[in-house]
């Protein structure tokens, strides 16, 4: 059963690999290629049920310990199991990052807009009013990881060092 | 009433209701006939969503919920000890009672979150498994709150257990327990 599920996700997400970044949303949206540890930062940090893993709440975060992208008719890997986070929900989660403000990331991708602007920086830094409290810190491993993202260029050092921490 | 002590009161009554919350406690149902409300009703049920700041039934809590064996039986295991560490590194224990329950006051403890969570089963054969959450709690005092009663789904890992599987010898419901299950 397990395999069988993985090799589902396979399948379905091999369709999503290789698509320009563009295509599937009408405006730009940081690059997926070295997305996935980035994936793992905001599944730690943002997506356990509690906060972003909780369906009623936007910015919704999937993961392998937190909600989990589920089929039309309710089914779906279990939260918290063996099953590691699926292409598919990595993609969700960077879908999720960028339609926060849309208009305002295509101005950050085009190099237009500063990335410390948008909300999904300026929230958890409490520069504006986040009901789940500071989250990140400017200038932590977790902050320059997902700033890094934002910036074109994934900073691999960073985010390890921020799944490290407790 | 005189209408400024109604009016006060509407507005107490309004801040402390969430219209989310009273949703969650009409669902929980009723109480079971012969359980009384104490520290043994409700298991595996989020105990804050009556007894956390928007509950308003007392005693306040700022942590609770209900250790099983397995994830898919209905036997608490009492005698756990639940072990709750905050961020700043201030440590609390607790022991699971009959029905599997335990809970905390804010006067005793009240974490500040992020919030790492063990706990020590005792097995069956006399000896001590300790599991560990991976996950951190980050504001939710209801272990309920993300563990759902009954197995793994895609939102909720399940209610809080001891052990994959039944060992042998096997768990056995604790007896006599006014709150937890009563087998024929
Ligand atoms: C649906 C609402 C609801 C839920 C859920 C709930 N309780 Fe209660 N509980 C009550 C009410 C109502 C009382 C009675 C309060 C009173 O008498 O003032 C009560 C009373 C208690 C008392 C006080 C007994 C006393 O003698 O003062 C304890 C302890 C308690 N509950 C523990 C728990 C625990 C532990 C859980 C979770 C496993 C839980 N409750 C879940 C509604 C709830
Ligand atoms: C924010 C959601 C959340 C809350 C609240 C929560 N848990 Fe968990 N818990 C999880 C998830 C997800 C898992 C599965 C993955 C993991 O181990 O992190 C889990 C796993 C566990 C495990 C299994 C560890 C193992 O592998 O054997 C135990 C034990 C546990 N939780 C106890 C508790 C207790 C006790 C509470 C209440 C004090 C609690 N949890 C509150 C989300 C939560």
């Amino acid at each position: 059963m397990t395999r069988h599920l993985i090799l589902i996700f396979a399948i379905a997400s091999g369709g999503c690999l290789g698509e320009s970044d563009t295509v599937p949303l009408g405006y730009a949206c940081p690059s997926g290629e070295n997305f996935p540890i980035v994936s793992q930062v905001f599944e730690r940090r943002c997506g356990t049920l509690d906060c972003h893993g909780d369906p009623g709440r936007p910015f919704r975060v999937y993961g392998r310990s937190g909600l989990r992208l589920r089929q039309p008719d309710g089914s779906g890997p279990p939260s918290g199991t063996e099953i590691g986070t699926t292409p598919i929900e990595i993609d969700e989660n960077r879908f999720s990052a960028c339609g926060l403000e849309p208009e305002a990331m295509d101005a950050v991708v085009n190099g237009q807009a500063d990335p410390e602007t948008l909300i999904l920086l300026r929230k958890p830094r409490v520069v504006e009013a986040h009901k789940g409290g500071q989250v990140l810190t400017v200038g932590s491993t977790a902050d320059n990881c997902i700033l890094s993202w934002l910036r074109g260029s994934v900073d691999n050092l960073s985010c390890e060092a921020a799944l490290l921490q407790p | 009433m005189k209408p400024l002590t109604f009016l006060a009161l509407s507005l107490v009554v309004a801040a402390c209701e969430s219209p989310i919350n009273s949703e969650l406690v009409t669902s929980l149902g009723p109480e079971v006939p012969g359980v009384e409300e104490s520290e043994f009703h409700r298991y595996g049920q989020p105990c804050l969503a009556c007894h956390g700041t928007y509950g308003g039934e007392g005693p306040e809590m700022s942590v609770a919920g209900t250790v099983f064996a397995t994830p898919n039986d209905d036997i608490p295991v009492a005698g756990a000890k639940v072990v709750l560490i905050d961020a700043n590194g201030a440590r609390h224990e607790s022991i699971t009672n009959c029905a599997g329950n335990f809970y905390v006051e804010p006067s005793q403890f009240e974490p500040l979150y992020p919030m790492h969570v063990e706990v020590e089963c005792p097995l069956p054969d006399g000896t001590v498994r300790r599991a560990v959450m991976g996950t951190r709690v980050n504001r939710e005092g209801a272990c309920a709150g993300c563990h759902d009663k009954g197995p793994a789904s895609p939102t909720s890992p399940g209610q809080v257990y001891c052990l994959e599987s039944q060992p042998t010898p096997p768990f056995a419901i604790p007896t006599p327990c006014a709150g937890g299950p009563t087998p024929q």
